[in-house]
């Protein structure tokens, strides 16, 4: 314990972690101001939306009507200028809705606005917006009319668990894990460059048990970032928004099609922040103990981290890799019931990186 | 049961040989001084036999164990470059880390600054000590548990005069108290003050030499008349020089108190008294063949 608590001191003296908290404090509250003063904009940019999607339809009833007007007018266009006409006035209806702020109205209307678009959509006529998309709004529409819940902005919302959401999609993913690293790396790396480590080498502390000291506080230090990334998230939309009842059960789509509710996302979110997490250090410490240089150790985390993001974003997303799940929004909404795979293998693989660390040192000196 | 065995060591360093086949065994508490000049490995050889840096072959045993065993720093201890310390740390969190490993009282942490002189400097923050602030820190921490066995690089690096003295006092206290000292260095006439055991370190072996066939002792002394001093004691048969306003005098069979008798029976104060041991010096001119 005492020579945790010493490991802490020297992480909390370098002083880089506590600007990192800071930071961090500063980002969430940031983009929680941004939002807060950009709520009107999310009415505006609905209602722009559909008003765009009423002018293409508009433009098609025009363009019937003169057909028709010339007489050049088909059973077949006839039924089209029909359903443009309806979808018309179904998209009036909806965008009065939303700028009347009536949620329950505007979820009802926009279901049938997509369900109109879409048989819209099949007799070729315009309609910017995918079959796919529009089904997806209808079940999730649906869903919230059953929970009683308004729709919300995924980037604009203040309520908690959506605002909670998008920080986990900015900051836990590859980069603030490949940032967490970068900050917390020196504290392995600098002792060997200021050859600090030849004290730890003559005192009566075993080289494994020294590593797993190491290991260890700064596990609780990336759990104490975590706490700060879920608690700051959580708690300025509890002070400052006024938040709609029963907001947890906010339904999140997956991968899959089905629905989990945001308190579900946000406990899977947890589970496998603090598990990548856990493997992130583990790989610096492998690395660390290995190399014993900051640029070399830190050139190489960079290079494992971004060469990741780029597969996965590519697409190439693999179960049995470590790193798929260090962007942890997309692992959740990807495969929710994958949880126990996934933290398992970070698990195991860090397990194994800590072994390698230690058996790899254990005779070692300091060159 | 020996306090340091060492059989066959060797060890290279980018292919170059640094230790060739080195086998030493010291017994007995006392202080063995590590000599040799800039470059000849006598840190790489402390770095070795303290596991540091493992040696390629040979065996080492610290208090009766080998070396590789983490726990014999219980009682074996090594002071070195000022470099392992945390500049960001402060000097009582040096000392109480090295308490918290051995499981020692943190009341030790007074006793050993009070000791070593360091109390007025012991909260401050590392990064703004001298160097010989820092030697105190480096050795407080050597000396708080206790140690059986004493390793030192370069102690007497960056210390005044008066820290020299302390440094000198306190090595030769905890080798009447039976720790055994081995201490590498550069200054001579400081190893001669404290040790007449030389582990001279010349092409990569150990030469293990007791210097008390080559001392020589000298007094400076400083007279009240000097010249008439100079005379007097030359006219009784002493070899006496004069340096730096004082007489230089080399007693070979004759004592100190026939010189002061002499000197008092012609009237003559004599207002300080210095003595130097040379020994070691003259060994290592002929040995490294200066």
């Amino acid at each position: 314990m005492k020579l945790f608590l010493f490991e802490m001191k020297k992480i909390h003296h370098t002083r880089a972690f506590t600007i990192f908290i800071f930071l961090t404090v500063l980002f969430i509250s940031g983009l929680y101001i941004k939002n807060y003063i950009q709520q009107d904009i999310i009415i505006a940019n609905k209602v722009q939306q559909f008003s765009e999607h009423r002018s293409d339809v508009f433009g098609d009833i025009q363009l019937y009507r003169k057909q028709k007007e010339e007489g050049l007018l088909e059973s077949e266009t006839e039924k089209k200028l029909a359903v443009a006409s309806k979808l018309h006035g179904e998209i009036n209806e909806l965008i009065q809705a939303i700028q009347d702020k009536k949620w329950e109205t505007e979820l009802l209307t926009e279901i049938k606005v997509y369900q109109s678009a879409i048989v819209y959509q099949e007799m070729k006529g315009t309609f910017e917006k995918s079959k796919k998309d529009m089904l997806d709004t209808i079940s999730l529409n649906e869903e919230l009319l059953k929970k009683g819940l308004p729709k919300e902005d995924m980037d604009l919302s203040i309520q908690p668990p959506i605002f909670m959401k998008k920080i986990v999609s900015l900051l836990l993913n590859p980069f603030g894990f490949l940032i967490l690293l970068l900050i917390l790396g020196t504290s392995i790396t600098r002792e060997f460059e200021e050859k600090n480590i030849q004290m730890v080498y003559v005192l009566p502390v075993s080289r494994p048990y020294y590593i797993m000291n190491k290991f260890i506080s700064l596990v609780v230090i990336g759990i104490f970032w975590l706490f700060i990334v879920f608690f700051i998230s959580y708690l300025l939309p509890y002070l400052f928004t006024e938040t709609t009842e029963n907001s947890f059960s906010y339904p999140l789509m997956s991968m899959e099609g089905n629905f989990i509710t945001s308190s579900h996302y946000l406990k899977e979110a947890m589970i496998y922040s603090l598990f990548y997490m856990i493997f992130s250090i583990s790989i610096l410490i492998f690395f660390g103990f290995l190399i014993r240089n900051t640029i070399v150790t830190y050139l190489l985390i960079i290079f494992l981290h971004i060469g990741n993001f780029i597969i996965l974003t590519n697409g190439f997303m693999y179960q049995v890799n470590p790193f798929t799940y260090g962007m942890v929004d997309l692992g959740v909404i990807n495969d929710d019931t994958q949880s126990f795979f996934g933290t398992s293998l970070l698990f195991g693989a860090s397990i194994v990186l800590m072994i390698m660390s230690i058996y790899m040192n254990k005779r070692r000196g300091i060159r | 049961m020996s306090i340091l065995t060492i059989k066959n060591l060797s060890k290279s360093y980018k292919k170059q040989k640094i230790l060739d086949d080195i086998s030493l065994t010291i017994d007995s508490p006392g202080i063995w001084a590590l000599v040799g000049p800039n470059g000849v490995g006598k840190t790489t050889f402390l770095n070795v036999l303290t596991n540091i840096l493992p040696a390629d072959s040979g065996s080492v045993e610290l208090v009766g164990k080998p070396n590789r065993d983490f726990r014999i720093f219980r009682e074996v201890s090594y002071l070195q470059d000022n470099t392992v310390l945390f500049e960001y740390l402060t000097g009582y969190d040096h000392l109480k880390y090295v308490c918290d490993v051995n499981k020692i009282n943190k009341a030790r942490i007074k006793e050993v600054a009070d000791y070593v002189g360091m109390t007025n400097y012991l909260k401050k923050v590392v990064g703004n000590y001298s160097l010989g602030m820092k030697q105190h820190l480096l050795l407080a921490m050597a000396i708080i548990n206790k140690p059986k066995l004493l390793f030192l690089d370069e102690p007497l690096n960056g210390l005044d005069p008066s820290s020299a003295i302390l440094m000198r006092k306190i090595l030769i206290e905890l080798a009447e108290n039976g720790t055994t000292i081995i201490l590498s260095s550069h200054n001579l006439s400081e190893i001669d003050r404290v040790t007449k055991q030389i582990l001279f370190l010349k092409d990569k072996k150990i030469i293990q030499i007791n210097t008390a066939n080559y001392e020589t002792v000298y007094y400076y002394l400083a007279l009240s008349h000097s010249e008439k001093g100079k005379l007097i004691l030359s006219e009784n048969g002493f070899l006496v020089n004069e340096e730096s306003g004082k007489l230089k005098i080399q007693l070979k069979d004759r004592s100190l108190s026939n010189v002061i008798s002499i000197l008092q029976n012609h009237q003559i104060n004599i207002y300080d008294i210095e003595k130097e041991i040379t020994g070691s010096e003259k060994l290592y001119e002929e040995l490294f063949e200066l």
